[in-house]
Formats: C-alpha cells, structure tokens, sequence
C-alpha cells in the first residue's frame, strides 16, 4: 500500500486479527484507517467477518470434537453396540476433577474418553468476570464465580492446559494442566 | 478432490450493494474499479495547513476536525467501545490541536502518524485509568468509570445472525476447509504454517479464504432479502 492506495483485503484481514508483519506494518495501516473512511468502512465489516469466523468455528468445533466424526465410524458404531453389552455402565457419568496447581507440575490426572467435570480454583482472585479456555481445543466459555465447574466433553488422552482470562482485558490470571491418560 | 482446486481463479466476484455488516468489503476490488473510488487520501498542502492550524484558523480547525474526527472515532471505539466516545473524541482533538500548536509536530507531512500516536497514547491513558479506577474503589458498582464493552442490541443481533450463516456455510463445507479455517482463524495458524502441514500452496489457501469469505457475503445477502420480505409481510398484515 502506498499513501495514495487503499488497503488490501489482506491488509484488512491482518489488522483485524491483530496479526503483522512489523509494527510499521501495522502504523501504516492505521494511519491509512485515521482519514480514510471508504477503508474504516471496509474494515468494519472485515471485522464483522473475522469475529462472524471466529464464533463459528469455535461453535463448530466443539461440535466436531462432542461427535467425533472420522474413518473408522463403522468401527465406532460396532464399539458402541459392544460397549451396551459388555462394558459396566456410568462411563457417561461425568469424572469429577478438581484444579487447584496454578502452572505447577503437579500434573492432575484425568481418564480418558470420558466427559469430566473439572472444579477450578478461584481463591485469590479479584471479584470480576473470567472465561476460560481449554488451550488449542476451541473450548471455552464464561467462569460461574458461585460455582466455578467446567464441563468438558470426553477427552483423547495428551496434555491440556486450561487457561483462566479476566473477561474484559483477556489478562491471563490462572493456567492449570491437566494431563488426560 | 478438494473443493478449493475446482476454484477458478478467474472467476468473478459481484459488487454487494446492500449493508449488511461484514459483507461487501469482502469481495476483492475488481481490476479496473479504482477509477470509482473514493481518494485515499486527501491532497493537502501539509505544511501550509500545519501552519494555518498554528495561527488557530478557525477553517484549518474545521478541516482537521472533518478530516480526523471519524477516523479518531473509528480507533478508539475498536478499543473501547462506544461508551463516552463523543467526549473521548473531543479530548483527543483538543490535545491534537494543542500539541500542534505547541511545534511539537517536526515534520507536517507526518501529521498523520503524528495523530495516530496520540489516539493510542489517549487509548494507553483511558485503559490506565480505569484500570486504576478499578483497582482503587472498591465500592465497583458506583464506579462511574468502568468501560461498557458489550455491543448495542442491534450490533448483537448482527453478530449473532453473521456468526449463524458462518456455522451453516461451515457445516457444509469439506472437513478439511474447515480445518484450514478453524487453524487460520480459531488457532492463529501462520499462513505458512497452515500451507507446509496441509500440503497447500499459497493460491489454494488464498482461495479458499476469498471462497469462504464470498460464500459468506452470497448468503447474508439472501438472509437479508428474506428479512425483508418476512418484514414487508408482517408488516402488509396488521393482524398478525
């Protein structure tokens, strides 16, 4: 872009994301926005897009991850019919699990593929408004304060992190693992 | 086959013509539109209007206001929201034109970058302040301080109905676009990252994008004309 052009889409796109190249980048483009009002239009909207794609795809992979869809769903299905027979019930139970290590390696131990109710740790923190996050999953949501429980769907086993955000500022207060075996 | 290779690079983007937030920015330009647009930015004589805002020349204010005013707008409200925004405005104007005015602006053809910095300074103070604010009054329901964030009805309304048509368009779409998506968009994914792991070239992975993003724009404009109509009915039978 130079000063007599309007931005690029791809320009649009990185400004609402937050995501440059250099901070010059990054100047250029807002000085651009500070008297153009064709491109804060543009950018408006660019925004509406970003945020319309970012809610969705958190929605949807959720979903994904509730139903799990891939190849073997022959194989799924048989398991399941098996699991009505021959697998003890209350594997749909929710395991209770409690967080309480703040970024320690007190690895807290979780079963897999079962969905958990995970108890987090508030103590210390200033009365306000926190989502949290379970890191790379697309999870996440709003912290009930009187009764901070998180309902996780089941599991594949790995290492988790579930990250605590002041709701307004996005400040990181809390990062708690979770190891899921 | 993946749904992006049978994308014809060729193949036309329509101009939207209707508001609908989040739509018609999003079509590539096409070549040869340019000559329609607005000027990027304004021809001015920096120097010589740097110098008629130093007299205080009451047109030379007017000017900066109209030439400034809404893109000082447009930034703040990004990162404050819409709360209080015509004082905040107004501040950042006056402290503009007195920082001017004081020489403080070396070089006049870098007025913009100049007014920039002092929107995100302003920015900077504003968060300060009510950060303080926040952490010195305990008593938080009387503080007349706190920044209200949430969107208006409408702009809610808006989201909610732009985050629905995305959810569809996603749904229907291959699981692997939907990959791409969720890596670039959800988990900020560099495009080269997203490129070396899926075995995508920069083209495909452009196009995807500027698919979903026209896919996007198609449907919200039929959603809007169904609206409408759902509206002008509702609206031609006074018994319902």
């Amino acid at each position: 872009m130079t000063p007599l052009e309007h931005l690029e889409d791809e320009e649009l796109e990185a400004y609402a994301l937050g995501r440059f190249a250099s901070e010059e980048e990054a100047e250029a483009i807002e000085e651009h926005l500070l008297c153009c009002a064709y491109c804060q239009t543009r950018q408006e909207k660019m925004d509406g897009f970003v945020q319309a794609m970012q809610s969705a795809t958190r929605t949807v992979s959720v979903e994904t991850i509730k139903t799990k869809p891939n190849a073997y769903v022959a194989i799924a299905i048989a398991a399941a019919a098996a699991a009505i027979f021959f697998i003890p019930r209350g594997l749909e139970t929710p395991v209770s699990v409690e967080l309480s290590a703040v970024r320690s390696d007190a690895n807290l131990v979780a079963p897999a593929g079962r969905p958990l109710k995970v108890k987090i740790d508030l103590t210390g923190l200033a009365t306000g408004v926190y989502r949290w996050e379970l890191v790379s999953s697309g999870l996440s949501g709003a912290v009930n304060p009187n009764e901070p429980i998180l309902s996780f769907p089941a599991l594949a086993k790995g290492q988790y992190w579930v990250r605590l955000r002041e709701a307004r500022t996005e400040e990181l207060v809390r990062e708690f693992s979770l190891a899921v075996r | 086959m993946l749904a992006i290779h049978a994308i014809d690079e060729s193949t036309p983007f329509d101009t939207p013509k209707d508001p609908i937030q989040g739509l018609d920015s999003l079509t590539p330009t096409m070549p040869g539109a340019l000559e329609e647009l607005p000027p990027a930015q304004p021809q001015v004589d920096w120097t010589e209007f740097v110098q008629r805002i130093q007299v205080n020349e009451e047109t030379a204010l007017e000017e900066l206001y109209s030439m400034f005013s809404r893109g000082i707008k447009f930034l703040i409200i990004r990162q404050l929201g819409r709360q209080d925004i015509d004082d905040r405005v107004h501040d950042t104007f006056v402290i503009v034109v007195q920082a001017i005015q004081r020489g403080d602006l070396r070089e006049p053809a870098r007025l913009m970058g100049f007014v920039r910095t002092i929107v995100r300074r302003q920015i900077a103070t504003f968060i300060e302040r009510n950060y303080s604010r926040r952490r010195d009054e305990l008593d938080v329901e009387n503080s007349p301080g706190l920044i209200d964030a949430k969107p208006s009805p409408e702009q809610a309304a808006i989201q909610s109905q732009n985050s629905s048509i995305m959810e569809e368009l996603l749904r229907a779409c291959s699981r692997r676009d939907r990959e791409i998506l969720t890596r670039f968009y959800l988990l900020e994914q560099t495009q080269q990252q997203i490129c070396a792991e899926m075995d995508l070239n920069e083209t495909q992975f452009r196009l995807l994008k500027s698919r979903a993003k026209q896919r996007f724009s198609e449907e919200g404009r039929r959603q809007m004309a169904k609206n409408n109509l759902r509206s002008f009915f509702v609206r031609k039978n006074p018994a319902a």
